[in-house]
């Protein structure tokens, strides 16, 4: 496996789409952090200088999840249209070696943007932001939230791209179970029509579901509480969803025939 | 004989379509094996199946002496090089930078049989062009190469000169000849250009409708091909009759020439026994049967025996 993780993580050096990707990553988090302590200093009851950081931190955390599963969808499509992954089977790779590995490099890749990110929140906090930053605990459970978020996402988009043949329907069922799922969360958010679903696996699910969102935690008014809540509350959930979904892709992409 | 690749019985469906019906092949240690049937006849499904990127309804293979079924089957793959439709290429990638991946997919630390293989199938001037920007013969070239990059034992090409140009075609012959020679790969090469196939190939397996119908070796093949003399003659429905009284076995081509077919047929004394009867030859020639009308016969023989 250790070879595929080789050659996708080449492959993404290789691609132009990685270094658009990181140049952006980099512009908007620069652009975002600097323009949230602007417009905090607007307001007559500004949040301390602390909460900015946090905010700062959460503002692209999740969107880089979505990014890093456009760029793996990108690829995987790309190399099964035309038959890199044939030319891995052929030479006896395992199926879920190839999951396994684009599982793993595009995961790398979320938690190298979330560093870039972390990195440049801190070093325009640093200069901005009266150089106050959250305590650490704090900063190293969010980036945990969103990093057990990213592996999640890594997953879907892993079995969806690799298990599906159809290549649009690919990308809008990745995108469209991870929305749905977020959907899902937010609906169990705001209690909406909760009692419709009452004594239903629906509302196991979302109640599942709800877990893993860290939204659902993170009250904006008193964050490091919500983050200090959410990541003693998610942690084992989202563990579980993490481990049952990577086995059903094994059990899928092991079963899967490649034209 | 030892063969490096059999199937026995491999059965393959999608759905209610059988597309493989109980094929049994025999694939001898370094020959260059043709793979002959019309298109759909079912031999991509074999490649595909013997390659391990689909898995058979039922029967076996063995790819050097290991069943399908042995857990063993997915290091002797290592020993397998293939090249199944289309050449899969990275397009935005070097000739060189495509070998390094397939290198790095086989768990290959050193890079130095690269260049190598590069000159090998005549890529060593490309530098960094990429295959994208390749023309069709560079491509299925560049294809070989990596399909040879674990150095095979086995090399299995799925129509490899389909769409190149006469030059394209003479390139991959030779190329593929050469491989066979000087490092003894057995290579399992499907195309439906026969007359191609039948300057490379040294062993043959005919395949219709997802049966295996013929396996014959080139040597026993030239020794079943029959031979016949070709006329061309001015009153064809004449001569015709002539040949029906002397019991000879012919027919009559698009063209009007008429094919007869005897081994012990002397051209002289038949022009001569024509011209008795007032018929005038204009032309005549000897020749031997092609693998395509072989082909053709072989189809027909057992469409007639299942119509019977």
């Amino acid at each position: 496996m250790l070879e595929q993780i080789k050659v996708d993580l080449l492959r993404m050096k290789k691609s132009k789409l990685t270094w658009f990707l990181i140049l952006a990553q980099i512009v908007m988090s620069v652009l975002g952090t600097v323009f949230l302590i602007s417009d905090n200093v607007y307001y007559m009851d500004p949040n301390p200088p602390e909460i900015i950081c946090l905010e700062a931190l959460m503002m692209f955390g999740m969107l880089t999840g979505f990014v890093c599963a456009a760029v793996s969808v990108k690829l995987t499509i790309l190399e099964k249209k035309v038959g890199i992954l044939r030319n891995k089977i052929v030479i006896g790779v395992k199926r879920s070696s190839i999951f396994c590995s684009k599982v793993i490099v595009n995961y790398l890749f979320s938690v190298l943007l979330y560093a870039i990110h972390l990195i440049l929140v801190f070093a325009v906090c640093a200069v901005e932001n009266q150089g106050k930053f959250a305590d650490s605990e704090t900063i190293l459970k969010l980036s945990g939230i969103y990093l057990l978020w990213m592996l999640f996402f890594s997953i879907i988009v892993a079995i969806i791209s690799l298990g599906y043949t159809h290549d649009v329907l690919s990308i809008i069922f990745s995108f469209g179970t991870i929305c749905a799922m977020t959907l899902a969360t937010g609906l169990l958010r705001n209690r909406i029509e909760m009692e419709k679903y009452k004594d239903t696996l629906i509302l196991d699910v979302m109640k599942f579901l709800k877990k893993i969102d860290p939204y659902e935690y993170i009250n904006i008014e008193n964050v490091p509480e919500a983050v200090a809540n959410a990541f003693e509350n998610s942690l084992i959930p989202a563990l579980s969803m993490i481990i049952l979904f990577f086995v059903i892709g094994c059990f899928v992409i092991n079963r899967k025939e490649f034209d | 004989m030892e063969y490096i690749l059999t199937t026995q019985d491999l059965c393959k469906s999608y759905g209610k379509a059988d597309v493989l019906k109980n094929v049994s092949l025999h694939i001898p240690k370094g020959a260059i094996y043709g793979l002959i049937g019309k298109n759909g006849a079912g031999k991509t499904t074999i490649m595909r199946v013997i390659t391990g990127l689909q898995k058979p309804t039922s029967g076996s293979y063995s790819i050097c002496g290991i069943e399908n079924s042995d857990s063993d089957i997915q290091n002797i793959r290592r020993r397998t090089g293939a090249l199944i439709e289309s050449v899969a290429l990275y397009n935005d990638l070097t000739a060189y930078d495509n070998l390094k991946v397939q290198f790095l997919n086989l768990g290959l630390s050193s890079y130095d049989r690269i260049d190598e293989l590069l000159k090998l199938v005549g890529l060593d001037q490309t530098g960094k062009k990429r295959a994208g920007k390749f023309s069709l013969g560079m491509k299925q070239r560049l294809g070989i190469a990596i399909a040879l990059c674990g150095n095979p034992d086995i090399l299995i090409l799925d129509e490899p000169i389909n769409g190149l140009d006469p030059q394209g075609i003479i390139e991959i012959r030779e190329m593929l000849l050469g491989i066979n020679k000087n490092q003894g790969t057995t290579i399992l090469i499907s195309s439906h250009l026969l007359d191609e196939l039948s300057r490379v190939a040294d062993n043959y397996g005919f395949i219709d409708n997802g049966k295996i119908i013929r396996e014959v070796s080139k040597e026993d093949l030239e020794k079943s091909l029959r031979k016949s003399t070709v006329i061309k003659v001015d009153d064809v429905k004449k001569t015709v009759t002539c040949l029906d009284n002397k019991g000879l076995e012919y027919d009559v081509g698009k063209d009007q020439s008429i094919n007869i077919y005897s081994d012990n047929l002397k051209a002289s004394a038949l022009v001569v026994e024509l011209a008795e009867s007032g018929i005038e030859v204009l032309n005549i020639t000897q020749q031997e049967e092609t693998l395509e009308s072989y082909f053709m016969n072989l189809i027909s023989d057992k469409k007639g025996a299942e119509d019977a």
